[in-house]
């Protein structure tokens, strides 16, 4: 390999990285704004979560006296897994130096690893809420994973590859969904809701026993770990607006080095993911929050959008794409 | 060195270890464990060579050959050999390789019953258990194939009962040895039908006649198959034996049956279709087991989830696995038979691979898990969930490589679990190539539930292991508990390390799966297709690909980001506090989240195929409203005992009394029926 | 009517036509899998406009692109008739109608839903075996499936759903299937056909909301349970 290509791959994967890294706050941030203004609030302005971060990692940590070293590992676990979707994730190019590390079923594997600890971390501090929101949210992932996967097998089968660099690159570019396309979306809409908790499923700004799933977990962090926590959870919430946005509407995501098309790249980037953050906030304002057993019926809604969505695919004459 | 003769050492040093064991003295009981370690290492060595080499090797076992010159007339025992090739080595490699450190391990937990217990029949079974199984997946004839599958049976019949002061364990060791019986039935109708056709009983003319069978016995052969096998593998729903027995074996026991004695199922499902039936099979077969399998996994799974017992909660996560690696073997089968222009033998091939990968993990990590749950038994004398919690602190290496296991079964990467559910949900997605409806709505439905197991199984080891080493004690029990002893530490950690390492190099483990697979499918390897450096990629071109040793030096480089962060002024401190109690002025065990809670959710959503019961006794005094005590009781019914196992033993309980009539108890009546079978015999059987 | 694709003379990738109503024909089968996926009474009514609404742009593609210049009719009645009167209407009845607890439906919604997932598949293998005895279609055959998948999903909500405001959705969202048959595979039924069903579909809605109201004066409850009362 010739020093040019090093260097250029380097540097994509370091501004893919750091993009994923800094965007996220602002994500969030900009879901909480609409809401806000939907709300008749005028809401924290758009730089809230950088400072709240900031702060939060100049504090210090408070660790409950019953907690092991599972509790201190957790953070790390969390924020590095969250953040090296990043190396398999297209976000406005679809030129991934590092992407054959690992491929879409080995992204749902790493969010279940953040997972795992998530809720074992909870557990750790021995206090009734940890456990709680550790088993609502284990139950949660339990049937949101098939779901996730069927949505994700479509797309796959339609691209003929699980990578997701070739999957945002060889997706049918034209501007109009295919109805297979259309279920898949609406399938992983509903499993990019539940996932990064979002209202008809869970409430990220509540701390209500009654209803707190993924915040229960992290009741007992503080500090920086607290930071880690809230940082990775937004990075998730990025990762899965990038998701819909590079697999099912690639529209200017660039294949090249070339500037021009990184800049569109770059600039559609932006535009689509506030457009679905927006389209996100505005669900979470219309509609109630689902009791914890209703939950299932919305999953089992995306799980059946998912699977016609394969059965559309197969009646538009669609054939696995994998060359054998 | 030569596999050969070091094939027949393992095999005389198991012996060695069980006479050993009955002329040891107390002091010396652990030198059958001794043995048994020299036995599998010579084992191990063995089996790696012949794989390695590629060249099988062949055994004659002097007394049967002698056997054979005794009654030429008979070509039932024409040539009762041993026979490794890659299969039956893979086989030899993987019960070696788990009896090692579970033997290193045993050292340590049999102190557990000194004074207590019979050492000298422990030893001795626990030499023959190995060696039975060794020679199962090693005989090339039916009859030694069945002698040593009823040994096997027979021997962990006895350790399933080696506690038989508790009623519960005997109770589990008649279930076991009526059902491992009903399947052996079924093999030996199985290798009757084998006999009929090539009149002889070796497992090479079997080969020779391949490809001349029709559809009746054909189909006949593989449901015997089907179902002799599956009871020993625990497919549901005939794994109803499977939670009982496994739990009640002493542990390093335990770990074997799991680890590696229900592979043994899996070897003989293998070696039927794909070896002895191969030109016959139908590609229905594999849509038949690979039902089966999907049942398996979420069935075995979600009874995992509900168990509060820990060795339990293994055994029924067993059945889960032996689904995924079924999931495997049915792929296998419908791309390997599937009636089309094109031959889809590569990916039979893969999706193989991705089984025999799945197989060797479970071996790995069950074994390392139920070696940590018979850990926590001897620190706390309890395997209840509910009385446990916070061990991390009393038992920290246990702790470490209990959740190594629980990280590897849940298939979290870079460990190896994730590697063989990666390959098989590629195996999933590329299947979708075969053009048939019925195949493509049964994989991505398959796919999803598969899907969903994963999630379950991570949930169910969250809670085993976040329930029984973290938070606080929640009894005193735990308070109690010391380390296990060195050599049981040893034991897990080697395990331990061996389910990181297969993860990272899982690139130099494909290849030797891909020999052993292409042997299956009798098609040329096609491992230069799915190894590129520290890559690995399904056999289609672009695929998407998955490098476990690129994620973890991802997530190695990472770390320093999150670790500067730390940095930021007043690095690492930390003050402790007491956990928030709600106002409360302390938090008691009591308001710890149990075992029974965290499961709630799931009992609820899957409330309709596990059907948990509730059921509230109270007892009041004499006006109503004052309760003197209220007690909750809640269980599961499994869907199976009632609409299956119910009737059937019913049946037949019903018929045996009926047959009892006959029983008199004369001695005339007696000499009456043999009299009356004589005469019949000699008319119908001249 | 004044405009077609080629009055305009304008040439089109006839594949942008095909997408378009392959696009709002997946929308109304989305909406048929929502009404079994809530049991919001209101929400309901507003899936039936969007579905009827998706069905309307699907008409007019049809009329646009393929110059079926009597279907530019049937999109407006659609578009007058169902996106804008019977939800306004609709709206009005659930404004009268006494407020009641919700009533579970017969399967519970996983269920149902997947049994729709089946029937959608079902849809798949009937539309297979038509297109198996050569009729050639006007349009892509999938339109065929999801309207054949949106009349059952329809049938499934009725034979679940125990509320009769649901049952009527459920009937008028039938026929928007069958109206998407009509229009894709034969490029138009004869237009007095098709005022015809309009007409039909009109008269029985208001019969329908008639019904409605007597059943919830009589019983304070639309709760459809409650006629097994009548026969005693």
């Amino acid at each position: 390999m010739n020093w040019t290509e090093l260097i250029t791959g380097l540097v994509m994967i370091l501004i893919q990285l750091a993009l994923f890294l800094l965007l996220a706050p602002l994500v969030t941030a900009w879901v909480r704004k609409v809401k806000a203004i939907m709300q008749n609030r005028q809401g924290p302005r758009m730089m809230q979560p950088y400072s709240d971060l900031w702060k939060l990692l100049r504090k210090e940590v408070i660790q409950p006296a019953t907690a092991s070293w599972i509790f201190t590992i957790t953070p790390y676990v969390v924020f590095v897994t969250t953040l090296s979707v990043a190396l398999i994730v297209p976000i406005f190019t679809t030129i991934l130096p590092l992407g054959f590390i690992g491929d879409v079923i080995a992204l749902v594997y790493i969010l279940a690893t953040a997972r795992f600890f998530t809720a074992l971390a909870g557990l750790d501090a021995g206090s009734p809420f940890g456990g709680l929101g550790s088993s609502r949210e284990m139950s949660l992932a339990s049937i949101i994973e098939p779901a996730m996967m069927l949505a994700i097998f479509t797309a796959a089968v339609t691209a003929g590859s699980t990578n997701l660099g070739t999957i945002a690159a060889q997706a049918d570019v034209g501007l109009l969904l295919t109805p297979a396309h259309l279920f898949a979306f609406l399938g992983l809409f509903i499993v990019a809701m539940a996932e990064t908790g979002r209202i008809p499923v869970d409430n990220p700004a509540t701390h209500l026993e009654l209803t707190m799933i993924h915040e229960a977990m992290i009741l007992e962090y503080s500090g920086k770990y607290l930071a880690l926590m809230e940082w990775a959870s937004s990075m998730k919430l990025l990762l899965f607006l990038t998701l819909l946005a590079n697999v099912f509407l690639p529209w200017g995501i660039s294949n090249d080095l070339s500037l021009v098309s990184l800049g569109v790249g770059a600039v559609g980037y932006g535009l689509k993911i506030f457009a679905l953050a927006t389209v996100m906030a505005v669900i979470e304002c219309s509609t109630a929050k689902l009791r914890l057993f209703r939950v299932p019926d919305l999953l089992a809604a995306s799980f059946v959008l998912s699977l016609i969505a394969l059965i559309l695919f197969y009646l538009l004459g669609g054939e696995s794409h994998a060359v054998l | 060195m030569d596999a050969h003769l070091l094939f027949i050492f393992s095999a005389v040093l198991y012996l060695a270890g069980a006479v050993s064991a009955l002329f040891g003295s107390p002091k010396t009981r652990w030198g059958a464990y001794l043995f048994a370690i020299a036995a599998s290492l010579t084992g191990l060595i063995s089996s790696l060579l012949v794989l390695l080499n590629n060249s099988p090797i062949t055994v004659h076992i002097p007394i049967l050959q002698s056997l054979k010159d005794l009654t030429p007339t008979l070509s039932l025992f024409s040539n009762m050999g041993l026979h490794v090739d890659a299969l039956s080595a893979f086989f030899v490699l993987l019960i070696s390789m788990l009896t090692l450190p579970v033997s290193i391990y045993a050292i340590g937990y049999v102190r557990e019953y000194e004074g207590k217990k019979s050492q000298e029949l422990l030893g001795v079974l626990y030499n023959l258990f190995p060696l039975s199984m060794l020679l199962v997946v090693t005989a090339n004839n039916a009859l030694l194939f069945l002698i040593c599958w009823e040994l096997m049976t027979l021997v962990t019949y006895f350790l399933v009962t080696f506690d038989h002061e508790n009623p519960e364990n005997v109770r589990a060791g008649s279930l076991y040895f009526i059902m491992a019986h009903v399947g052996t039935a079924f093999l030996i109708a199985l290798f009757v039908l084998f006999y009929q056709h090539s009149g002889s009983l070796d497992f090479d003319s079997f080969r020779q006649i391949a490809g001349s069978w029709s559809e009746l016995p054909k189909t006949l052969l593989f449901f015997f198959a089907l179902i002799g096998f599956g009871m020993k593998a625990g497919i549901v729903p005939l794994h109803i034996w499977l939670p009982e027995a496994h739990p009640a074996a002493p542990t390093p026991i335990s770990a074997l049956m799991s680890g590696v004695m229900i592979k043994t199922a899996i070897y003989g499902l293998l070696r039927i279709y794909f070896d002895l039936l191969r030109p016959d099979m139908e590609w229905w077969w594999g849509v038949v087991i690979l039902a089966l399998a999907t049942i398996s996994a979420v069935i075995g799974i979600l009874f995992a989830l509900i168990e509060r017992d820990l060795k339990r909660i293994l055994a029924y996560s067993s059945v889960e696995n032996i689904g995924i690696i079924l999931i495997g073997v049915g792929l296998a089968m419908i791309f390997y038979a599937y009636p089309s222009s094109v031959k889809f033998e590569t990916l039979a091939s893969f999706a193989l691979i991705a089984a025999l990968f799945h197989l060797a993990n479970h071996t790995v990590f069950k074994g390392l898990l139920f070696m940590g749950a018979g850990a926590v038994f001897q620190a706390t004398h309890t395997r209840n969930l509910e009385h446990l919690g916070g061990l991390i602190r009393w038992m920290p290496w246990t702790a470490a490589c209990f959740l190594v296991g629980a990280v590897a079964i849940s298939a979290l990467p870079p460990l190896n679990g994730f590697v063989s559910e990666w390959l098989i949900f590629q195996s999933l997605i590329l299947g979708l190539a075969v053009p048939d409806l019925v195949v493509k709505v049964a994989l991505p439905v398959c796919a999803a539930l598969l899907a969903l197991t994963g999630a379950l199984v991570a949930a169910c080891f969250v809670r085993a292991f976040g329930i029984t080493f973290l938070a606080r004690p929640r009894s005193d029990k735990v308070e109690q508990a010391r380390e296990v002893p060195l050599p049981m530490r040893f034991g897990m950690a080697v395990l331990a390390l061996l389910a990181l390492s297969m993860g990272l190099t899982a690139t130099a483990i494909v290849p030797v799966l891909s020999n052993i697979a292409s042997s299956l499918v009798n098609s040329p390897g096609i491992e230069t297709a799915l190894v590129n450096g520290t890559i690995l990629s399904p056999p289609a071109a672009n695929h998407g690909t998955v490098s476990p040793l690129g994620l973890a030096w991802a997530f190695l480089f990472l770390l320093p980001i999150g670790i500067w962060f730390m940095l930021i002024r007043s690095p690492f401190q930390r003050r402790i506090a007491p956990t928030w109690a709600c106002g409360l002025s302390t938090l008691s065990p009591q308001m710890e989240y149990t075992a029974t809670g965290f499961s709630k959710p799931i009992r609820m959503i899957f409330r309709s195929l596990i059907q948990p019961r509730k059921e509230i006794i109270e007892e009041t005094d004499e006006s109503s409203y004052v309760k003197r005590r209220v007690r909750v009781r809640l269980d599961v019914q499994s869907p199976f005992d009632r609409s299956f196992y119910s009737p059937v033993s019913a049946f037949i309980l019903k018929s045996s009394r009926s047959i009892r009539k006959i029983q008199s108890g004369s001695i005339n009546a007696y000499l009456a029926y043999i009299f009356l079978a004589l005469v019949v015999l000699l008319i119908f059987a001249r | 009517m004044p405009f077609c694709s080629t009055d305009l003379g304008l040439t089109f990738d006839p594949q942008i036509g095909e997408r378009l109503i392959d696009l709002f024909a997946a929308f109304m089968l989305v909406c048929s899998l929502l009404f079994l996926a809530t049991e919001r009474r209101r929400l309901h009514v507003r899936l039936y406009a969007f579905q009827s609404l998706s069905l309307a742009i699907v008409a007019f593609s049809v009329a646009f692109f393929q110059c079926e210049r009597h279907i530019f009719i049937a999109a407006i009645l659609t578009l007058i008739l169902k996106v804008i009167i019977i939800p306004i209407v609709m709206e009005r009845i659930l404004h009268r109608l006494i407020p009641q607890q919700t009533v579970k439906p017969a399967i519970n919604i996983p269920a149902s839903l997947l049994i729709a997932g089946g029937l959608v598949l079902a849809a798949d293998l009937l539309t297979q075996s038509i297109l198996a005895t050569g009729h050639q279609f006007a349009l892509a055959q999938n339109v065929l499936t999801i309207s054949i998948a949106v009349m059952l999903l329809a049938l499934l909500t009725m034979v679940t759903r125990k509320k009769a405001l649901t049952q009527v959705i459920g009937f008028l969202s039938m026929e928007n299937g069958l109206f998407l048959a009509g229009i894709t595979i034969t490029a138009g039924m004869p237009m007095i056909v098709e005022l015809g069903v309009f007409f039909d579909v009109l008269v029985a809605f208001f019969i329908m909301g008639v019904f409605l109201y007597r059943i919830s004066e009589t019983f304070d409850t639309i709760n459809l349970e409650r006629l097994t009362k009548l026969k005693h």
